[in-house]
């Protein structure tokens, strides 16, 4: 059974990626990589990291894409040829059905109700908010604090990058 | 839970103060930055040369534990101790060069300081890294800042084109990168350089996905130390980003880069050396050949100088070929195997600095030629007569040229001499005449820079600067290439000692 879901999820994550890439209007590659996270989530989920796939729906899913979304949105370029066709309402519950299956079956594992196993019978407590935990903080400690510089650093370039010169005061 | 303790928590502090100092100076100077508003802004420029002056006195008085610290995610010992170093070393000078630009044109850039801290730091941690999780950031650190670095002067398209291709170019290698770790993880059943060392010696880890692995690694490392076929990037990044973030970016990032591929190579050797080592003769030659050829025909300083330097990785890349050389040769080569792989290191180290000596010289007079903000004098043409105007100048930037090229008494030729002395003794007589030839072809276009400068009647606009601390600064450089050059012995004998101390 987990096998089954674990190649459901894996090829849905595969179309996710392709039709990423291969789409001509940013918002719907944007979509796309909304789909292709769900079913990354999907995957954690049957892998037994229950912690793992509901930070990556809560985190990338949601707060990262929705922010993508909002910068491709407000950056409106030029609407290309087939851009309308594509957005067909018609293909959105096409789109949405697959990742509402993750999803519900996400919500089951959540619930506890253990219909199916986890693949390789993980000891308990695997993948636990305590287990994530104990790690970062634990064995990776190093690991955790470089992330940290590393956001800074990107967010430093970021307003570096964005904003003008300035002049020496004593100039 | 148990598993948060770290034990001995004294002796990991200690261990770890030269990167704490690094990385909480960067903090410092942004935030002095930004509260201290009656402060000079070149102030900013004394406290990051304090902090990296202070990781050098901790590094000396305080006797850094040695082996794993962390939970093995930091191998720490001589050879970590001598790239920080090296790289606090590069990174004064590039500090002293930004400064002395920052102050002639009235344009600062208060994100410069910090950003090069943080870029330090990725380069200790990635010469430290014993765990491949450790070397991915340890990478990302470092190559994140540089792209700010090199793409941070405002209204000049080539830093912002240099800065944005080397962005995307840069992420696209270290996807590639983060996949092969991936595949290494799964084949190895760990990302910690112990685990790898004995699945690999065990033989338990499934080769497809081990080559498949390591191959996409060897893309990201590739990129990283400009080697053929992922040198794309190297001349137009080199050519748009500001003079001393290129010195910067040619020194120690390749530094960085080549520390982290030895140290990898070394590890998968016993069960790779058969994969790495056709691919890595190969990809020698070609770095070096192509580098040397396309350098024949620019006009640009910057750019002859980004060809230069990929040469130069295709030189590095023989070091370690010959130190894999014996892992393949039959039982008499197996005799000799350990005295190669020590000498084959210790070239590369010492290559390495002599590299960054003679680099930084040439960035640093390149640096204080430009006419206007922002723009680098880059032509050539523009060096003609500077011989008679700056003198001194004109000599750092002779000696800096003579060294890259390889002819005595400057480091340059020692290093060289010490790489293909080792290709030689491992057996590998091909390469070597190869690795000469090649040398031989650079001569022409390092020596042009010298005839310009020396032969040539005084240009228009030939350079009137007065950065007299810059010039200086690569002066000292240009005496430390001919010292090294003429007494290397002591300083390669410490090479070695360093180089034997990473085991595997």
């Amino acid at each position: 059974m987990e096998g089954l879901l674990f190649w459901f999820c894996g090829s849905l994550l595969l179309l996710g990626g392709v039709m990423m890439v291969v789409q001509r209007s940013a918002v719907v590659s944007a979509l796309w990589l909304v789909f292709a996270f769900l079913s990354a989530a999907g995957i954690f989920a049957v892998l037994g990291g229950t912690f793992l796939a509901v930070m990556q729906v809560l985190v990338y899913a949601g707060a990262i894409m929705v922010l993508f979304l909002f910068v491709i949105m407000m950056l409106q370029g030029p609407v290309m040829d087939g851009e309308r066709r594509l957005m067909h309402p018609a293909l959105w519950p096409l789109i949405a059905a697959p990742p509402a299956a993750v999803l519900i079956m996400l919500a089951g594992f959540l619930r506890g109700d253990r219909m199916v196993g986890f693949a390789g019978a993980p000891a308990p407590g695997f993948g636990s908010v305590v287990q994530v935990a104990t790690l970062l903080l634990g064995r990776y400690l190093l690991a955790f604090e470089l992330i940290s510089i590393i956001l800074l650093v990107a967010l430093i370039g970021a307003l570096a990058v964005g904003r003008g010169e300035r002049k020496l005061p004593w100039k | 839970m148990n598993d948060l303790a770290i034990p001995d928590f004294g002796r990991e502090i200690a261990a770890l103060l030269p990167f704490l100092i690094v990385a909480g100076g960067g903090l410092l100077v942004m935030v002095t930055d930004a509260l201290v508003k009656t402060l000079r802004k070149d102030h900013l420029s004394y406290l990051v040369l304090l902090v990296l002056l202070s990781v050098i006195v901790v590094q000396t008085t305080s006797g850094t534990p040695e082996g794993p610290v962390l939970n093995g995610l930091l191998l720490l010992g001589n050879f970590s101790r001598f790239f920080t170093y090296l790289f606090v070393v590069i990174g004064v000078l590039t500090t002293i060069f930004a400064t002395g630009i920052f102050d002639r044109d009235g344009n600062y850039r208060p994100e410069f300081y910090p950003l090069l801290l943080f870029a330090i730091l990725g380069m200790m941690v990635l010469a430290a890294a014993n765990d491949l999780l450790t070397v991915y950031l340890g990478l990302e650190t470092m190559s994140l800042a540089t792209y700010v670095l090199a793409g941070g002067v405002r209204g000049n398209a080539p830093s912002s084109e240099a800065g944005f291709k080397y962005l995307m170019l840069g992420g696209f290698s270290s996807a590639f990168f983060l996949m092969g770790v991936a595949f290494v993880y799964g084949a190895c059943g760990g990302t910690g350089f112990d685990q790898i060392a004995a699945a690999l010696h065990s033989g338990s880890a499934p080769m497809p996905f081990l080559t498949l692995g390591t191959g996409l690694m060897l893309v990201g490392f590739g990129f990283k130390v400009a080697m053929v076929p992922f040198h794309m990037w190297t001349p137009d990044v080199y050519d748009g980003a500001p003079a001393y973030v290129t010195g910067f970016m040619a020194t120690a990032i390749k530094a960085a880069g080549f520390a982290i591929l030895l140290r990898f190579v070394l590890l998968t050797e016993p069960m790779l050396a058969f994969a790495w080592y056709p691919v890595l003769t190969v990809l020698a030659v070609l770095t070096m050949s192509l580098g040397n050829i396309v350098a024949l025909v620019q006009g640009n300083i910057k750019r002859m100088l980004a060809w230069s330097s990929i040469a130069h990785a295709g030189y590095l890349l023989l070091g370690i070929v010959a130190i894999l050389a014996p892992a393949l040769g039959g039982p008499e080569m197996m005799a000799r195997a350990k005295g190669i792989v020590e000498e084959g290191g210790a070239a590369l180290l010492f290559y390495l600095v002599g590299y960054a000596l003679m680099n930084l010289a040439a960035f640093g007079i390149i640096n204080v030629m430009g006419t206007e903000p922002g723009v680098d004098g880059d032509q050539i043409s523009r060096y003609a007569g500077l011989s008679r105007r700056q003198p001194v100048a004109a000599a750092t930037l002779a000696v800096a040229m003579l060294s890259l090229a390889g002819i005595p008494p400057m480091v340059g030729f020692m290093a060289k001499f010490y790489i293909f002395s080792v290709v030689v003794k491992a057996g590998l007589i091909p390469l070597a005449i190869i690795g000469v030839i090649n040398s031989l072809i650079s001569v022409y276009y390092y020596l042009r820079v010298i005839v310009v400068m020396y032969m040539h009647d005084t240009a228009e606009d030939s350079y009137q600067g007065t950065e007299w601390v810059s010039v200086a600064a690569a002066g000292l450089l240009a005496f430390l290439i001919i010292y090294l050059g003429v007494m290397p012995e002591a300083f390669h004998r410490g090479a070695e000692i360093v180089f034997r101390q990473i085991s595997f």
